[in-house]
């Protein structure tokens, strides 16, 4: 076992190993979360980039908001993977996670103002 | 929990699946670094954030050949241990992408 901190480790000794399709399955969980993040961190850097209509005074904001709902999904994907994986041992049921209406909430903050920005440009 | 599909070759192709999964996460990965270090005003910005995508990717694509090498047959003891580290890691890398984001954006 490579050298490692012990609050990494402590998870591979919580509770008992739990079939490895699972543990699998819950890693293709985070990373799908994680690429999700990328695409928002994407969105935000193409919206200041390329949304050049758009005004400045709307479009940083706008760009700063899925960047920063990029980011905070990312911890929250980890936070999201590491309680799982920590259930799976115990044999506990999943936590509920609120990953996709918190995402939802914030696209759609973000898809209402670019319509303002758009409507305002107008 | 186990049921009567815990074939071996189930097994394999779940580790297949993970495997394929990293791969796209690294290709991500780089794609961002790479539309974020062009739009970067700043040299020196754009080529730490290349250096960090090149790095992470890299790193990426290396745990899934060594972690989830599709051998259909055998039980590799990797996939019993949750990839913590690597998990973390890769947290960190699109978090530290987002505020370089942030950084490019307010300069």
């Amino acid at each position: 076992m490579s050298r490692r901190w012990h609050w990494i480790d402590r998870l591979a000794e919580h509770g008992t190993t739990p079939d490895p399709r699972f543990t699998l399955a819950n890693e293709r969980t985070f990373l799908a979360w994680i690429r999700t993040s990328l695409a928002l961190v994407a969105a935000g850097i193409g919206v200041e980039a390329f949304a050049t209509d758009l005004p400045a005074w709307g479009r940083r904001p706008l760009a700063g908001l899925l960047i920063v709902l990029g980011g905070t999904l990312a911890l929250s994907a980890f936070q999201r993977w590491y309680r799982s994986e920590a259930a799976l041992r115990r044999s506990d049921p999943l936590p509920s996670n609120h990953l996709a209406p918190v995402i939802a909430l914030g696209l759609s903050l973000g898809a209402a103002l670019a319509l303002v920005l758009v409507l305002v440009e107008w | 929990m186990a049921g009567a599909d815990d074939h071996p070759l189930q097994r394999g192709l779940q580790r297949e699946r993970t495997s394929l999964a990293w791969s796209r996460t690294a290709l991500s990965v780089l794609a961002v670094g790479a539309l974020l270090a062009k739009q970067s005003g700043s040299l020196s910005l754009a080529v730490a954030v290349l250096a960090l995508v090149v790095a992470a990717s890299v790193g990426m694509l290396v745990l899934a050949d060594r972690r989830h090498r599709t051998d259909h047959r055998a039980t590799a003891p990797h996939e019993f241990v949750p990839a913590t580290a690597e998990n973390l890691a890769a947290t960190v890398a699109v978090v530290v992408l987002a505020l370089s984001g942030l950084v490019v954006l307010v300069t």
